[in-house]
């Protein structure tokens, strides 16, 4: 973590947090599209969740590393999107929805095909929720962001070592928890 | 969930879950946010700044008046003692006392010289003393009579004087012609016009009154302290108890004459060893407090003073009292800034080498806001 930008930051200085958190936008809206399933509301909940470590990197205590507290924040911003979703959702209806024009949307594929694909992702999205939140980050690095081993250890400060056993201690749990199923 | 038990199969499954594309305008308007968000820099109220300009300046007026004043104060004082040895027992008439100078100027030297040498030695015809020695008895009434009432006086002055060289002689001469003499001499030739001298002077007892009426006619005194304390009790009882010791020493001899074992003989003589100390004792404690019934103490302590500061300004005009004003106002800055100069120079060895670090520091730290403003 570059310190100098960190402490400029922490003074308020936007350019600085701008250039810190850039590595790890595109992990914060992939969280929160996780968590929400909608694009618009993901952009939304992932600005929300930058402009609050933005507000917030003055009370950072480097205590973990700043892309599992940028993912942390995400999460909170998504839940609490998610409960004000479920407040507006309350008595609306199916019908209510589609007499205002919202059709779900279908990717071609036969019902059986959409079903045996959703359920098996979101086994397995589930199962990478019970993840400890720096594993879920290692992971969406991993394979959403496709940087290799070496610019995540760099991204997040760690040693390389404990990049690989982290993930490889992920995957093993996931294939687990999958199996289990 | 087969599929996916394999590495390769849950690698690419977590990849189809991790795919993500980002939408079109996320990436700036997350940052638009953030810098809507940062707080507009706070411009320094131009109080502060004209305070944080003037920190340094004010910083190094402060250190170079402080300095100055400091130099002044220290400035470095010729001071000359000159300690007459009040040994009167041992010292002859019209014999130069042990004189101690301390940085003394040669011309102070040689005053001394010529007080101590003209000032006779007073004398002390202790009869007491010698008819001690001669081992005749003399009574505590007949040493009452001798002497008469102890009163020991012991005189305070200071001394205010424009003309300090001449008064400084005057006071010498008035101790030489009361019979006196000096014990002891300290000058602070701190700065012109402002030196002192301490004078410790012993003048005979009945002379005292007319020394302290002279004095007065040479200086202006702006202090006087007289003290007279009686030492006729505490005479009469040493010399009691000195009596008894005697009487002591008497009956001691007479049994080493009568004694007739060797073990007697000793302890006669350890006996009369202790009595004989504490005849000695007895004995010079009377001389002391007759050398200071004899010999007053006077202490005189001459201070120099500045024109304006002893003229009596209620008799002058006004345009006399601005120009001594002036005149007063002009020495004090030209002296004030020969200070500084001094001060300047003395501590020019670290003044330097901090004005450089300053000078440093500012220019690295101008050139790393030039550079973060053009990385900006």
């Amino acid at each position: 973590m570059n310190v100098r930008l960190l402490r400029q930051a922490r003074r308020g200085d936007a350019d600085a947090f701008i250039a810190l958190c850039a590595p790890f936008e595109t992990l914060v809206y992939r969280h929160c599209l996780q968590m929400l399933k909608n694009p618009a509301d993901a952009q939304e909940a992932a600005q929300e969740a930058m402009l609050r470590a933005y507000r917030a990197i003055g009370s950072f205590e480097e205590r973990s590393e700043l892309a599992t507290w940028l993912f942390r924040i995400a999460h909170n911003v998504s839940l609490d999107f998610l409960k004000k979703a479920y407040r507006r959702r309350e008595g609306a209806s199916l019908e209510g929805l589609r007499d205002k024009g919202f059709e779900p949307p279908g990717d071609g594929a036969s019902p059986e095909e959409r079903y045996l694909q959703t359920s098996e992702q979101a086994a397995l999205q589930e199962a990478v929720s019970t993840l400890p939140e720096r594993q879920q980050t290692l992971l969406s690095l991993r394979y959403g962001d496709g940087l290799s081993y070496e610019q995540i250890a760099k991204a997040m400060g760690l040693s390389l070592g404990t990049v690989k056993s982290a993930l490889n201690r992920a995957k093993a749990e996931l294939r687990a928890r999958v199996q289990g199923i | 969930m087969k599929k996916i038990a394999s590495d390769d199969a849950l690698d690419r499954a977590l990849t189809d879950l991790y795919q993500t594309d980002l939408p079109a305008g996320y990436q700036a308007a997350w940052r638009d946010a953030v810098k809507r968000e940062e707080p507009t820099p706070m411009k320094p109220s131009p109080s502060l700044t004209w305070l944080r300009r003037a920190a340094l300046p004010m910083a190094a007026a402060l250190v170079l008046i402080v300095g100055t004043l400091i130099t002044g104060a220290l400035n470095p004082q010729t001071t000359t003692t000159l300690q007459a040895a009040d040994t009167s027992e041992e010292a002859p008439a019209g014999a130069v006392f042990g004189i101690a100078t301390n940085t003394a100027d040669s011309g102070m030297e040689r005053t001394a010289d010529a007080v101590y040498a003209a000032v006779p030695a007073p004398e002390y015809d202790d009869e007491l003393s010698s008819s001690m020695a001669k081992g005749t008895v003399v009574t505590a009434e007949d040493a009452e009579e001798e002497t008469g009432s102890k009163i020991v006086r012991t005189v305070s002055l200071t001394l205010s004087t424009t003309d300090f060289d001449p008064d400084y002689d005057a006071v010498l001469a008035l101790a030489e012609s009361a019979g006196g003499y000096a014990s002891s001499i300290n000058l602070y030739d701190r700065q012109t016009g402002k030196r002192t001298a301490s004078f410790t002077l012993r003048i005979p007892a009945e002379a005292l009154d007319g020394f302290l009426t002279d004095l007065e006619t040479v200086c202006r005194i702006t202090e006087r302290c007289e003290t007279a304390d009686d030492y006729t009790t505490q005479y009469s009882d040493t010399e009691l108890r000195l009596q008894t010791q005697r009487d002591k020493l008497s009956r001691l001899q007479e049994l080493m004459a009568q004694a007739e074992t060797v073990e007697d003989l000793l302890q006669i003589e350890s006996e009369i060893a202790d009595t004989q100390y504490w005849i000695d004792s007895l004995e010079s404690s009377l001389r002391g407090i007759d050398r200071q019934v004899d010999y007053a103490t006077v202490s005189v302590y001459l201070q120099e003073q500045q024109a304006i500061d002893t003229a009596v300004t209620e008799d002058l005009s006004l345009g006399a009292r601005i120009r001594y004003g002036l005149e007063a106002t002009a020495t004090w800055l030209g002296r004030f800034f020969e200070n500084m100069l001094v001060f300047l120079v003395a501590a020019a060895p670290v003044l330097v080498p901090l004005i450089l670090l300053i000078v440093v520091v500012r220019i690295i730290r101008k050139r790393r806001k030039s550079n973060n403003k053009a990385k900006s």
